[in-house]
Order: structure tokens, then sequence, then C-alpha cells
């Protein structure tokens, strides 16, 4: 059908008068609203666009002339299907209603008792869920973030799911459509109340307002809780050491976070960087904020940082189980001048 | 006057008889009777009509496409419509007589 000529107003008539229409099948629709369009046109040539008048009572016109109930029924098609969902959801109902009742101790009453804590758990469960979408479980807090709105966001989605449990809100009259929406809800928010608290293992305050990672994520060693992110060996006369290679108990390389302190850069060996070998030079970062991808060739090659301590206190265990005793005395307090000789083994002479 | 009580029970009836006399789509019958002297006589009314009449098998109705604008839907008497007519029209003259006889005999 060639609609460009049809003007607007009668389209929207005609299309106001099927919709009071939609109770028919579209075969019966069609026969009594079929052509409508090209009636109503020749009408309001006639008589102008006021002739239209209300297409409802016009629809109430046309299904009387017809012999059909003046008034819209039920919409047929979708009260199939909604009646069969509903027959569903009645007898799914019923049938859990007749499996808990008279069970000793009434405890499904007291399961319904705990629904406002329901309401405001799928609430909380909603926004910790968008939370976990957005910024990823590993810096999930208790409070959701959600750049700041996750606290107002959490109140006013608290408020909407009691309103909600209540029938305040929606679905005012439950209509199956509701039903099944509100269902699908519940349903997802119990599947996401797993996934929401197994993301929040450890989570404290401080990682909420730092959004630094938790230590327990942490790939390399740790000090007081810290992570370590570079180590400055020295020997037993107190000297700085450079290139000093650790491995634990098990013979595994020890590895400082490679995260830790933007940026240190690994030593090499035949097999390629090796990352338990210390001091570990600092450089900066490419243009990208990343750890250069070929630092020694860069303009801004790593350089070793001053050790922390140009000397600490020589040490020594009675009774050295190794090679020759240290039994220098020990100097508490730490040499200001640097003393860059080899460490050489010293044996007492006194 | 207001005649839409009074048209209620003829409308099948005038609408057979537009018809009968010619096809025609929605508004065109609208539009002949209220030539014809039905001047209030709603369209909406009119169309309900003929759907009903066509789904009775008095009329059979078919759609003439249209180039310039949307299509119209065109109705013709069955030979049922034409019976009906007749012994529609005869039941009115009957009555119409009567109701007449009637009013005459009431003092004005």
């Amino acid at each position: 059908m060639n609609t460009a000529s049809i003007a607007p107003e009668v389209a929207q008539f005609a299309e106001a008068v099927r919709a009071r229409l939609a109770d028919l099948t579209s075969d019966e629709r069609e026969e009594l609203a079929g052509g409508l369009e090209a009636d109503l046109t020749d009408l309001v040539e006639e008589r102008g666009v006021e002739a239209l008048g209300d297409p409802v009572v016009y629809a109430e016109e046309l299904r009387t002339a017809a012999g059909l109930s003046p008034a819209m029924g039920q919409v047929r098609i979708k009260k199939a299907a909604g009646e069969t969902v509903a027959g569903w959801l009645d007898a799914a109902h019923d049938r859990w209603d007749r499996a808990v009742t008279g069970l000793p101790g009434s405890p499904w009453e007291f399961v319904v008792s705990l629904q406002p804590a329901w309401w405001v758990l799928r609430a909380y469960v909603a926004v910790q869920s968008i939370d976990l979408l957005m910024v990823g479980s590993w810096q999930m807090g208790w409070v959701p973030t959600l750049d700041g709105l996750g606290v107002p966001l959490l109140l006013l989605a608290v408020a909407l799911s009691v309103q909600i449990g209540r029938s305040k809100l929606w679905p005012g009259s439950p209509g199956v459509v509701a039903r099944v929406v509100l269902l699908g809800l519940n349903l997802f928010a119990v599947c996401m109340v797993f996934p929401v608290f197994g993301s929040l293992p450890n989570a404290t305050w401080a990682q909420i307002d730092s959004g630094y990672t938790d230590t327990a994520y942490s790939t390399g060693i740790t000090s007081n809780g810290s992570d370590v992110s570079n180590i400055y060996p020295y020997d037993a006369d107190g000297q700085p050491l450079t290139g000093i290679q650790l491995f634990d108990q098990y013979g595994a390389p020890l590895k400082v976070d490679e995260y830790a302190a933007p940026w240190t850069y690994p030593w090499s060996n035949v097999n390629g960087e090796v990352w338990n070998t210390f001091p570990m030079p600092q450089g900066a970062g490419d243009e990208g904020g990343e750890r250069q991808s070929s630092p020694w060739t860069s303009d801004t090659p790593p350089t070793f940082a001053l050790p922390p301590h140009d000397r600490v206190p020589s040490v020594t265990i009675p009774d050295a189980a190794y090679g020759e005793s240290q039994v220098q005395e020990t100097t508490p307090e730490m040499t200001p001048e640097k003393t860059p000789e080899k460490k050489k083994s010293q044996k007492s002479g006194r | 006057m207001d005649t839409t009580q009074l048209l209620k029970g003829v409308l099948d009836l005038a609408v057979l008889a537009v018809v009968d006399a010619e096809d025609g789509y929605g508004y065109d019958v609208v539009r002949r009777l209220r030539a014809g002297g039905l001047d209030d006589v709603g369209d909406a009314s009119v169309y309900g009509t003929l759907r009903r009449l066509y789904a009775s098998g008095a009329l059979t109705s078919y759609v003439v496409p249209s180039d310039e604008g949307p299509h119209r839907k065109y109705y013709g008497i069955t030979p049922i419509g034409r019976s009906q007519l007749k012994s529609q029209t005869d039941d009115w003259a009957h009555f119409s007589a009567t109701v007449s006889g009637i009013l005459q005999g009431v003092p004005a």
C-alpha cells in the first residue's frame, strides 16, 4: 500500500482506532479497518481534519455496528500466552505452598518474615554487580565505589527494591510480564550473590580508599605487609653489594613484585631476564607509562639508585660454618665515606 | 431531527440498498446515504455495518489498490444480500405503515 499520500492526522487516527481493535484476530481487524485510511482521507478532504473526532468513540461505534462488544476485551493473543505462563507460575506457587505448609515449626513462615532482608540484599547485590562489571573483581569493596556514586546509588536501589517488594511501586497490578521480569531479576540477584560476595575476600577500608590491590594478590616479597620493590644486599663487612642473586629454600628465584615500584629493570642471564638479582636498576617508563621494552638502548637507560646506607655495621657469627670466620669488631656507627675496594677476608690480628 | 435511535434498526437495510444500486467503498457508501437524506449517519457505524453484512455473507468485498493513496475496500451485494434486502424492504414497508397508522390515531 502506498502510504505516501496519507495525511499524518489520518495515519495517527487510523492507528489509534486499530489499537482499540487489538483484541480481535488480524483477519477481523483487517475486515473491520481495511481501507480505513482511504475512507478517512475522503472524510478529511470533504470536511476537514476536525471531522475525525475521537478515535476511541469511533472505534466503539465501529465495533458496535459490526456486532462486537463496544469496549475492547482482553487482548486475546497475548492473553493466551500470558495465561499459560501465569498458569505455570500459579501452579508452581501452589505446589510450593502445599509443600511448605504444615511442616513442623512453620519454617516457611520464618523465611517469609525475612523477606525485607532479602529486599535489601538484592538491592546491594544489584549495585555491587554493576560495580563488579565496571571495576572488576580485584578492586571490589564492601561498599560499592562506582566513582563515588556507590553510596547514593545503593540507597536508591534499596528504596526501589523495598517498594517493589511491598508492591507499592511496580508491578502495580501484577501482570504476567511483570511477574516474569521480576522472577528473572530475583533469580539473577540470587545467582549474583556468590560472585559478588566471593569478590570481597580481603577487602578493607584502606583498599577501598586507595584502590590499591590487596597484598593477597602480590606476586613478590612482602615485608610487614607492604610490597618490597627492591633489595639492597650488604656483605658481612657492611659494604653494599651489586648483582646478588637470591633463591629461596627450594631453590626458586626470589623475586620482588615487578609492579611495586615503577620502574625496576631486571638483570639478565643466558636464558633472558632474571628478576631475582639485586639491587635492581631503576629507570623511567615509556611514553605510555609502562616499563620500557628495550631499556638499555633507550635515551633514558636505567641506573642504580644509591643504596639506602653507604655502609652498615659489619656482622659476624661465632664458629662460622663456612669459609673463614669473620671476627672483626663491629662498628656500630656508620662511616660516612664509601670504601669502594673489594671485600677482603680479614683474619683477626688480635 | 435526531434519527440516531431510529437509524440503528434500518441501517442494514439502507446500506444494502445503497450497495445494491452500485458497488462502493466505505466513505462512498456514507456519502450516498447522506445524499439520500440520512445526514447524521456516523461513518464508523456504516463501516461496522458493512463489515457485519460482509461477515454474514450479504456482501462481498474486494480491494482496489491505488497509486495515489491508500487502497480502497469496495463492497458489492451477494445473492444472499439481495434476498435479505428484499425481505427487509417488505418488513420495513409493513412496519412503517403500521407505525404510521398508529401515529395517525394519536391526537396531535
